[in-house]
């Protein structure tokens, strides 16, 4: 009796953790030698996502969530995942919004670089899942760098013809649901940053 | 008893190449549906110039070049002669936005009749609609072209390049033309899915040359209005069926492609549960998507469902129980 | 267990040709359409999914005798598993762009039925050297496979090869061929055309000789499991 419970139950169980046990220490080396350079490339990959928008700057403090930028009383849309102080030798310069907008496939990701006298720096896209060939087209610098520079006085608004004003942002053409996500999302990063530097 | 398995066994022998019994058959049902879009193609060359004219003439000459040089590759009989090439190519053409650039109509032509035709065995085999499969193919490569509409040469108004479609309109709150205009087909679209009325006469000679029987036109354009009435766009039963009935392809869908024989269902009951699918989808791919039009998607997504349809439809055997 | 000894180099060659693990045993399908909108993918997922074979073949032949009956699915999933996750680590550490590339699918190998089949099916009934082999063939001949597939869909839907462009100043790509789609499409004119080349018989004429899946394993590419079914 005591041999057949050996041979069925406790024999492949002891092998069974044997073989774990050997390969969860295999990985934990493995890991060991891993973690601190995928830390490094992704801290390398975030700093240089945030340079893309924002060439001027050297460094970027640590983000900082919607909750806390609430609590101070800005002007927070439910499209702000986090905001970035851009330094230049140790003096901040501007700020870089991480917005989440919902596009046309779904959650479109983006920078919006702005500087201290309200210049927009940069707009990258971070992630998307627009159809190729018509919303992706966004992520393109043919649509993006439309909002670079001064931030007009009137507020942003899709057209379908060629801009007249500098407000203005010519939607992409079959994309207007991708277009105005993306204006919505720039409109509300200058929101954010207007009402941390004491304007409306 | 017998007399019932005869029937059955004959419908399922039909099911894999209904309606052709010769080529001469064939040829004259072709003939006739190419007949019945003469008008429709008149009235897209009227309204959007010779380019239209063109455009037809391009995508009729290489559906039926691609027809003829994929049989003789595929060392198959030549069939070029039943016609069938020449209506894929008209279909097509009338399905695609006339301004279209020829070098994509032709890549449409080479999927419509090599893809999809061609490569499941040729007539009666393809299970999707050859030029509704063509026109979804260019519309997710090129979606940009595909979705730039101009004006018809008889609209009086400003020299605006881009030109709303009526369905365009309505997505993006623009102005939205009157119902006479989308009867006649003064308004943007595809070549030949703009005017009801030429599509009407088509469907007509159809009717009475008995290509086609009323069952799928009718049940489908009515399903369509009767859900375009009741998910109308302020709340239940307040949506405008003439205008979703007149606008985009769904004349053109419901008469001459929904209506193709070998990807439509057998029976009188298949018909009317296909036509009406094709009906409610369209309806909620227009009011509840990012697209516009979602007449090609429905018929396609229909045209999959016809085995399906064709199995749970098919005349039980007299006295036996039901049998699926 | 030592039926009849097969050559190293036919074992090769069976996972090239013969017993293609994209184009004739169609496993492994989510990979194959998934990341193949570039041929760059194509490689580093081969690449990827050949160490994870390799490794997991060698190890499940080396400790065959040694793991019970009852517990080796379990055994074999830990294996698979723990390969899996190396790869997933030195790619991330020494490759960051080819990982953010193929995502989601690296930690998916996991559960890509190649593995587990082979391990079911060749590693655990032959010896270390056979089942090396066996996982250097099977891994190439996925790799080409979706190198392939890869390579075509990247031609004609973005107009460049692994990168390079092509016919992209030339003409528009056709949009289509990289959506999923696309992707189905070219794998069943591939499947098509693999098969005129190769002249491979119709599958419901010929006896099933080795092929076929795992029984638990892969209940999700069940149906593309059984011996070469292909169309």
């Amino acid at each position: 009796m005591s041999k057949g419970i050996f041979r069925e139950i406790i024999k492949p169980a002891l092998i069974l953790c044997i073989i774990c046990v050997f390969f969860s220490g295999a990985l934990a080396f493995v890991n060991g030698v891993t973690k601190p350079i995928i830390d490094e490339n992704e801290r390398i990959a975030h700093q240089e996502s945030l340079k893309n928008v924002f060439a001027d700057a050297r460094e970027f403090s640590e983000g900082v969530g919607p909750e806390e930028l609430k609590t101070k009383g800005y002007n927070v849309s439910e499209r702000i995942a986090k905001i970035y102080e851009a330094l230049k030798d140790g003096q901040p310069v501007g700020h870089v919004v991480e917005v989440s907008t919902r596009g046309y496939g779904g959650e479109i990701k983006m920078l919006v670089g702005i500087d201290n006298s309200m210049n927009i720096t940069g707009v990258v896209l971070t992630s998307h899942s627009e159809t190729p060939g018509l919303g992706a087209k966004g992520a393109e610098p043919g649509f993006r760098d439309q909002f670079l520079g001064p931030v007009p006085e009137k507020e942003f608004s899709v057209v379908k013809v060629a801009p007249r004003s500098d407000n203005e942002i010519q939607a992409i053409s079959g994309a207007t649901v991708t277009s105005r996500a993306i204006t919505n999302g720039v409109a509300d990063a200058v929101a954010l940053v207007r009402s941390m530097s004491g304007g409306n | 008893m017998d007399k019932g398995e005869y029937v059955l066994d004959n419908l399922i022998n039909v099911s894999s190449s209904p309606h052709i019994r010769s080529g001469v058959t064939t040829r004259r049902l072709m003939l006739d549906v190419i007949i019945a879009l003469i008008p429709a193609s008149a009235a897209g060359i009227y309204f959007f110039g010779l380019r239209a004219a063109l455009l037809i003439a391009v995508t009729v000459a290489s559906c039926v070049l691609f027809e003829y040089l994929t049989r003789k590759a595929l060392k198959r009989s030549n069939t070029i002669g039943d016609l069938s090439a020449v209506v894929t190519g008209l279909l097509l053409a009338l399905n695609l936005p006339p301004e279209l650039p020829l070098w994509m109509a032709i890549i449409g032509s080479f999927f419509a009749i090599v893809i999809v035709k061609q490569l499941f065995g040729g007539i009666g085999q393809n299970f999707l609609n050859p030029a509704l499969a063509a026109r979804a193919f260019l519309v997710i490569s090129y979606g940009t072209r595909m979705t730039t509409w101009t004006q018809p040469s008889t609209y009086a108004a400003a020299d605006a390049v881009s030109f709303a479609t009526p369905l365009g309109a309505l997505k993006e709150g623009g102005q939205l033309p009157d119902l006479i205009d989308m009867f006649i087909g003064n308004i943007g679209g595809s070549t030949g899915e703009t005017s009801a009325l030429a599509l009407i006469i088509g469907g007509i000679y159809l009717l009475a040359r008995g290509v086609i029987t009323w069952h799928i036109p009718v049940v489908y354009i009515g399903t369509a209005g009767l859900f375009a009435w009741i998910l109308g766009r302020d709340g239940l039963l307040t949506g405008n069926p003439l205008f979703h009935v007149l606008a985009g392809g769904l004349m053109i869908g419901a008469i001459f492609m929904a209506t193709d024989y070998t990807t439509s269902p057998m029976t009188v009951k298949g018909m009317v549960i296909y036509a009406a699918g094709c009906g409610i989808l369209t309806i909620l791919f227009r009011m509840y998507t990012n697209m516009p039009e979602g007449v090609s998607y429905a018929i396609l997504l229909m045209n999959v469902a016809v085995p399906i349809i064709d199995r749970f439809t098919k005349p039980g055997r007299f006295g036996g129980a039901a049998n699926v | 267990m030592e039926k009849k000894k097969k050559s190293l180099g036919s074992i090769f060659l069976d996972g090239i040709i013969n017993q293609n693990p994209a184009f004739r045993l169609l496993l492994g399908n989510c990979p194959s359409l998934a990341i193949t909108t570039l041929a760059k993918n194509g490689v580093g997922m081969g690449l990827a999914a050949t160490f994870v074979l390799v490794g997991s073949n060698l190890f499940i032949s080396l400790l065959r005798k040694i793991i019970p009956e009852k517990v080796r699915i379990p055994c074999f999933i830990v294996v698979i598993a723990s390969f899996t996750t190396i790869v997933e680590m030195i790619m991330a550490a020494f490759l960051p762009e080819l990982d953010k590339e193929l995502g989601i699918y690296i930690p998916l190998i996991v559960v890509n039925c190649i593995i587990f089949a082979r391990a079911e099916m060749f590693a655990q009934k032959n010896p270390p050297v056979e089942s090396f082999m066996d996982g250097i063939g099977m891994g190439t001949g996925f790799m080409i496979a979706i190198t392939i597939i890869g390579s075509v869909r990247e031609l004609l839907g973005s107009g460049t090869w692994m990168g390079i462009p092509v016919t992209v100043n030339l003409f528009e790509p056709a949009t289509f061929f990289i959506l999923p789609p696309g992707g189905f499409l070219v794998m069943g004119l591939l499947i098509a055309l693999f098969n005129k080349v190769f002249k491979v018989k119709d599958p419901r004429t010929i006896e099933d000789k080795e092929v076929g899946c795992c029984a638990v394993g892969c209940q999700g590419c069940a149906n593309a499991a059984n011996g070469g079914e292909t169309v």
